[in-house]
């Protein structure tokens, strides 16, 4: 015997099944709405809906009978790379059975939404939903995001996730390992951040899909970005600037110590990459994150060849403290909040 | 094992290639096992039988359904040019296009090419990564993963669960697009639990 809260929980997230209803059991919902997504999709390659504020609208005409809104030739859209000026305002966006779109601004996208037998796609403020027939279809979230149909970043931030948790913190990776002074993984080898972005370039380049990923990508600021990504199919990008905190050691036995204040630092390079790469690539949406490897470890000397948990594992949940003038996350939509990755010694 | 391609091995693999590039934009080889896994359960879900797929499957050390004989049509088109590595991903090539044309509307794939179509076109409605985590964690697979899956990854129960719940939601009968989102918003419910 079936739960009831359980099909109830089903029938709630399955919008297919709720569009199907509301257009009166007819099966052709069922493709037009997956045209629909389709298109939504490609929107998205272009605008990217966290950064968007307003209310977008993309629908489809199912009766064509009659324009719900005057399709002109200024309207027609001949160069999908015109649809990043969509940043904000409100915006509807007629899909044709003929696969030409219609882009209109500037109107109460709203008030649209009462027209019968057209199938309408809304997206304003991180929540979207689908609307037939006066029916409003809420489309379920499986986690955290803006759209389901635009995952572009979502990947990435996975990805670093992935890398954080399965490659980084025990030094499963055997790129990241090189980059240890001594077994215990107490210290660092003097100038490990070639070798840091080598790991996580190769972890990336294994998880993301059509995807460019450069090192050492020359924006004209006074360093290098450490590594950027661009998506091939989307007019999309990310500056990843990759630091290092803790110890390290070269090879006379000397120790160099890098705490917040070099984290601090990689904040401040982040928005003046995203300041110039605005004027560089003005066509594509570029988000800028710090990933910062976390190797603290407390009370260490030159001297010191073990550690206890304790003294270990100290920092394991202590945060970088940023600056209130460099906390950019808290302020710019495409500023993503630093990642600190913990990578833990081997204790005695 | 014989180094021939079955048919409908061949068929599959390059019809799910041709979906999952268009949806995915590029994919993994051990993606065209999971769907065609995805979509054999489909195939039973209509009614048919499961010896008519013509090939099983058991589980590989990644923890991904794997079946022998479409890994045999899949390396056949890699070497034909069909499919192409890019890094650590593949995509389908114009030949390998122009190739999934010619028998797309052969009357013998047709159930095979709508189950294919609706496994596949979950990866549109609903984020990949939640169709991948719902099918990896399905319990009747997670059961042949740990009895050692000897020797194919069975489906007794199959039926008749996919049948209730897809029932019980008010599923259209004609249709295989929403018992496939059904079932895979059925694996994720439970999962939860």
């Amino acid at each position: 015997m079936l739960d009831q809260s359980l099909i109830d929980s089903i029938r709630k997230e399955h919008y297919t099944l709720q569009l199907y209803r509301e257009y009166n059991d007819n099966p052709n919902i069922i493709s037009i709405t997956t045209d629909l997504i389709k298109e939504v999709k490609e929107v998205y390659r272009y605008v990217e809906p966290s950064q968007f504020q307003g209310e977008l609208l993309i629908f489809r005409n199912i009766s064509n009978e009659s324009e719900i809104l005057e399709r002109l030739d200024e309207n027609l859209v001949y160069y999908k790379d015109s649809l990043t000026t969509i940043i904000n305002g409100n915006y509807a966006i007629e899909l044709c059975e003929d696969g030409r779109l219609y882009l209109w601004n500037n109107l109460d996208v709203s008030g649209l939404l009462f027209n019968d037998d057209i199938l309408f796609y809304h997206y304003s403020a991180d929540k979207e939903f689908f609307s037939i027939n006066n029916k409003k279809i809420d489309i379920a979230h499986y986690f955290r995001c803006s759209s389901i149909y635009a995952l572009h970043y979502k990947s990435l931030w996975d990805a670093l996730e992935k890398y954080k948790i399965e490659k980084i913190r025990k030094s499963s990776c055997s790129e990241f390992s090189k980059c240890w002074y001594d077994n215990n993984r107490i210290f660092f080898k003097s100038g490990p951040e070639k070798t840091m972005q080598v790991s996580l370039e190769q972890h990336l380049k294994s998880c993301l899909r059509e995807v460019d990923i450069v090192r050492e990508y020359n924006l004209g600021a006074s360093k290098p970005v450490d590594i950027r990504v661009s998506w091939k199919e989307a007019s999309k990008a990310v500056l990843i600037e990759l630091k290092w905190i803790g110890k390290s050691k070269n090879t006379s036995g000397n120790l160099s110590t890098y705490t917040d204040s070099r984290a601090n630092n990689g904040a401040v390079q982040i928005k003046e990459y995203l300041d110039l790469d605005n004027e560089d690539t003005p066509t594509c949406v570029t988000k800028g994150v710090l990933v910062v490897i976390d190797g603290r470890r407390r009370g260490t000397n030159k001297n010191t060849s073990t550690i206890g948990r304790k003294q270990g594992f100290y920092y394991s949940e202590k945060e970088i403290v940023f600056k209130e003038e460099n906390k950019f996350n808290e302020n710019l939509l495409n500023f993503e909040k630093p990642l600190r990755i913990f990578t833990e010694p081997i204790c005695i | 094992m014989s180094n021939q391609v079955k048919p409908e091995a061949f068929f599959d693999s390059i019809s799910i290639s041709k979906k999952l590039d268009d949806s995915l934009d590029s994919f993994k080889l051990t993606e065209i096992h999971l769907f065609s896994y995805f979509a054999e359960l489909l195939f039973i879900y209509k009614e048919n039988s499961l010896d008519e797929w013509n090939y099983r499957f058991v589980i590989d050390k990644t923890g991904y359904p794997f079946s022998q004989e479409l890994q045999i049509a899949i390396d056949r088109h890699i070497k034909n040019g069909l499919l192409e590595s890019k890094g650590d991903f593949f995509v389908i090539t114009s030949r390998g296009n122009n190739e999934f044309s010619k028998f797309k509307n052969l009357p013998s794939f047709e159930i095979r090419e709508e189950v294919i179509s609706a496994a596949c076109t979950t990866s549109i409605l609903i984020p990949y990564s939640e169709t991948q985590r719902a099918l990896l964690n399905d319990p009747e697979f997670l059961k042949a993963k740990v009895i050692g899956n000897n020797p194919w990854i069975e489906h007794t129960h199959i039926y008749k669960k996919f049948k209730e719940i897809s029932d019980a939601v008010g599923a259209p009968v004609d249709d295989v697009i929403i018992p496939a989102v059904t079932w895979i918003n059925f694996m994720l419910e439970q999962n939860k639990e």
